[in-house]
């Protein structure tokens, strides 16, 4: 099928629901109104309100709920709405989804996929911009997947179904209808926790996901024309990290930037820089550089400050040629 | 009455840049009409520029050792007070200052890059120093500041040693592969008997010495014979255009010499007129001053036919590349002694091979036999 990224994941939904009947899918308007996207179109009259149910505003309630369910034995993929809403239910992710097969000693499992929307650079101002990755990276028990390609969102859309505990699954908004390729009908799965080489090169390796590997790649290819060889690798998978493809990748290029549109200080790229400084640091012949989004509370409403904070692939080519010449 | 501008000079046909390697004269000196002010070096030459007026410097627009592109101002030489802004539009319409016309410029000389990284060696690098042995501090770093990185240790470790192309060599390269492409090359060789020669430059020697200063190579004799030969072959004197034939009227003779890995070719002017101690002048002087880089750019100019001293480290025989714009090169092999058939007799004579590559769209075999038969001749009939 020729799809984006929403047809993506609605597709996969919708094979998933129809192959499965203990899924549910629960979250705000995801029933009568079929998301804000219209991932869930037509599937309130398709599955019917007992596997298409539309929540009150009450993401606690939405995750709290889905944890019951998917310890007794449903498949519930919860939906909030926008990533920005998902701290009313931080109690619920946290305290309870994570720590349920630790708690119950392996007893109870939590197969629960929490989806949402997340990332600027859709005009979406301070309450529908950000990211919240970091805030969960720090959470044993919890997957967070991020895949920004139409092949990768259905790979690991159905892995994250399919996994046996809670996954918090990240779309950037962004990505939504940014780019459609061919994928395959059946319902593949790409094992979480594998990064993806988009780009082989041999003078830097650049690591990120989401949106900003489609800037990326865009830098990467200019760069090219200037002989310099960039390999760009998106994670997909945030947590748990491929560590693999990471080092593999710096023993080769001996130079490594990570990207992402997420704060910098404590953020996904610390983590990697702190395990590759442990693990390879007599690969590295430049220090480790994190491009991110800058050390402000949110992304502005004006659009001068929204692209501002959004990283431009410009600023990306700079960054990799300053590497490289380092 | 505005200065006049003195831009960095074209010290030759294919030069683009010049340095300036020194200044003769400081603001406020003055000047007279062809005192030389300042000194300009390119690829090729050494060179002191002579200031076209009388006047005093009244202002330096490049700092000693400022490389820049021919035509670039560096200089205002004229009477104190007068204009010298670079561009006279723009003086004719400000306000005229009594301070700002005696303001000089002085441009200060830009600072190297501070050599900052120079100890501080990645992890890679350290790895990579550990496994190699090398010494990093004997490696030239390509990084920031001059940082030593680990390509450049992967660079120093290899069995290649990567020289950047300088300009002369890149211009070397050119010139070869134009003429060697564009010139259809065909090459013969002659044997001559110079044992008259050699007696003869022996004893030529002490009186030479005494009148002229130096001791008279080979290599002048066999070019001064060259010149002399062509009087009767203007063919091999010529170039080839697509339209004409170009056979020139006096012999510019140019001859290559090897200085410092690049390959330099000076010309002897209007050499058909010169004898030999003249002659042997000129080029001595040449020599000498291309390997203190003080040739004139003029004298890098041109050149008819060329003569190469192929023999000077024993080579008997060559296939040397025309010079672009002319016809022929003619080389001089090593001085050998060897048994040689005279009078039906084997006899030990100094025997010389001459090669000639020519271009056959100018010049065809019986053309440059000739030429050879005759300078062969002429070198045998040399006698102490």
């Amino acid at each position: 099928m020729n799809v984006n990224n929403v047809e993506a994941v609605r597709a996969t939904l919708h094979d998933a629901l129809t192959r499965d009947e203990r899924i549910v899918i629960l979250g705000e308007d995801v029933g009568a109104r079929g998301n804000v996207f219209l991932i869930t179109k037509d599937f309130l009259q398709e599955f019917g309100p007992q596997r298409i149910v539309d929540t009150p505003l009450s993401e606690s309630a939405i995750i709290g709920v889905a944890v019951g369910m998917a310890m007794d034995g449903l498949r519930p993929i919860a939906e909030i709405q926008f990533a920005d809403f998902i701290f009313p239910a931080f109690n619920q992710i946290v305290g309870e989804a994570a720590k349920t097969r630790y708690r119950s000693n392996g007893d109870y499992t939590c197969p629960l996929v929490i989806r949402t929307p997340y990332g600027g650079g859709v005009r979406g101002a301070l309450s529908h911009s950000i990211s919240i990755e970091a805030l969960f990276y720090h959470v044993p028990g919890l997957k967070i997947v991020a895949p920004a390609f139409p092949a990768d969102v259905r790979g690991l859309l159905n892995a994250a179904i399919a996994d046996p505990d809670p996954i918090l699954f990240l779309e950037h908004k962004k990505t939504y209808r940014l780019a459609r390729t061919d994928i395959a009908d059946e319902a593949y799965t790409i094992p979480i926790g594998q990064a993806d080489i988009k780009r082989s090169g041999t003078d830097l390796t650049v690591v990120s996901y989401g949106y900003f590997v489609h800037l990326a790649l865009e830098a990467a290819a200019k760069l090219s024309s200037e002989d310099i060889s960039v390999e760009v690798i998106d994670l997909r998978s945030i947590r748990p990290m491929d560590k693999t493809t990471i080092l593999q990748s710096l023993s080769k290029t001996h130079r490594l930037l990570i990207i992402h549109e997420d704060h910098a200080f404590g953020g996904i790229g610390a983590e990697i820089a702190a395990m590759v400084a442990s693990e390879a640091l007599f690969e590295l012949d430049a220090p480790i550089r994190r491009l991110c989004g800058p050390d402000v509370p949110a992304m502005g409403y004006a659009h001068a400050l929204e692209d501002a904070y959004m990283i431009s692939s410009e600023q990306m080519a700079t960054a990799m040629r300053e590497m490289v010449q380092f | 009455m505005p200065a006049t501008l003195i831009t960095m000079p074209q010290l030759g046909e294919t030069v683009t840049e010049g340095t300036i390697t020194r200044w003769l004269k400081r603001v406020g000196d003055p000047i007279a009409k062809y005192e030389a002010f300042a000194e300009v070096a390119t690829d090729k030459v050494n060179a002191e520029i002579p200031s076209p007026t009388a006047g005093v410097l009244l202002a330096i627009h490049i700092a000693e050792g400022a490389t820049v592109a021919t035509g670039t101002p560096i200089a205002h030489i004229g009477d104190p007070g007068s204009d010298i802004s670079l561009t006279p539009s723009a003086s004719t319409l400000a306000p005229a200052s009594p301070n700002a016309s005696n303001t000089v410029a002085v441009i200060e000389p830009v600072a190297e890059p501070a050599p900052t990284n120079l100890r501080h060696y990645s992890p890679a690098v350290r790895r990579a120093v550990r496994a190699s042995g090398i010494d990093p501090s004997t490696v030239r770093g390509t990084g920031t500041g001059g940082r030593v990185t680990l390509r450049d240790i992967a660079t120093a470790t290899t069995h290649v040693e990567r020289i950047p192309l300088t300009r002369a060599r890149r211009m070397i390269a050119a010139h070869m592969v134009e003429a060697k492409q564009t010139i259809p090359h065909a090459w013969t060789m002659i044997e001559v008997d110079v044992s008259g020669l050699v007696a003869k430059r022996a004893h030529d020697a002490a009186s030479f010495v005494a009148n002229m200063g130096f001791k008279p190579t080979y290599f002048q004799y066999f070019a001064h014979t060259v010149v002399q030969t062509l009087a009767r072959h203007p063919m091999m004197n010529a170039r080839f255009t697509p339209d004409a034939i170009e056979v020139f009227r006096r012999v510019d003779l140019a001859f290559a010499i090897a200085l410092d890995g690049n390959l330099i070719v000076p010309v002897i002017a209007n050499s058909q007129h010169m004898d030999f101690a003249t002659f042997a002048h000129a080029m001595h002087d040449m020599t000498s001053r291309a390997r203190s880089h003080h040739l004139a750019v003029d004298e890098l100019h041109g050149g008819t036919i060329t003569v190469n001293n192929t023999g000077a480290n024993g080579s008997i025989l060559s296939s040397p590349i025309i010079n672009g714009g002319q016809a022929a090169i003619v080389t001089m092999e090593a001085i050998v002694k060897r048994p040689v058939v005279v009078h039906d007799a084997i006899a030990i004579r100094s025997m010389l091979n001459i090669c000639c590559s020519i271009d056959h769209r100018v010049i065809d075999g019986d053309v440059v036999g000739g030429f050879l038969r005759d300078l062969k001749h002429h070198l045998e009939q040399l006698h102490a």
